[in-house]
């Protein structure tokens, strides 16, 4: 079971996208909650 | 004209200080580029038969074509659309594509368009940066120009 949830983060570390690395450090730098800094990353490039 | 924005980075233009003009410019250059991708997609063959809007239209298109014979993309003489495009800077932090061929609009446009364009599958403005938008592309590159810059002015998570 562990080693199950071990290979579950190992594949969530593998997967992480440029964008979760910003949504990290919005939060970190800029004290965002996560639903905070998610909505401003997905408010960045909009058409008008 | 139709146009995406880049906004919402107050938080991140701090950071990135006299990089951020920069940073942005390359990511609206780079969701440009993308927008040129989508719209230099071949549609495949033309559909026959032709939609004419007009039969003025259509006796233009025969006379002007004299003896040449149907038209092949990018034939000698040819404006050549899908080679035509080119991005550049616009301002300090944003970007324009536009294509040298003087009937692009024609074959683009999401108001000029022509129907037989239409039906053989050439998108329009309007679709090429709607499909970037919504697919997250447009996104990406702003997230990936921004992490860089962070990167490079030594965030390191």
């Amino acid at each position: 079971m562990a080693e199950n949830r071990r290979d579950t983060d190992k594949d969530m570390i593998q997967s992480e996208s440029v964008r979760d690395e910003v949504i990290r450090y919005l939060m970190a730098e800029h004290d965002l909650t996560l639903a905070d800094a998610t909505a401003e990353v997905n408010s960045w490039a909009e058409s008008t | 004209m139709i146009t995406i924005r880049i906004s919402g980075l107050s938080r991140v233009r701090s950071a990135l200080g006299a990089d951020y003009g920069s940073t942005i410019a390359v990511a609206a250059q780079a969701i440009a580029k993308q927008i040129e991708g989508e719209l230099v997609a071949p549609p495949g063959p033309v559909k026959h038969p032709i939609q004419w809007t007009t039969p003025r239209q259509r006796r233009w298109w025969y006379a002007s074509r004299g003896d040449r014979g149907p038209y092949k993309r990018g034939e000698a003489g040819s404006q050549d659309l899908l080679h035509s495009w080119s991005v550049a800077k616009r301002g300090a932090t944003g970007a324009v594509l536009g294509s040298r061929a003087t009937y692009a609009a024609y074959v683009h446009g999401s108001k000029l368009q022509q129907p037989m364009h239409r039906n053989t599958g050439w998108i329009t403005d309007e679709q090429a940066i709607r499909k970037v938008v919504d697919s997250g592309a447009a996104k990406d590159l702003v997230v990936d120009a921004v992490m860089g810059a962070l990167r490079r002015r030594g965030y390191r998570g």
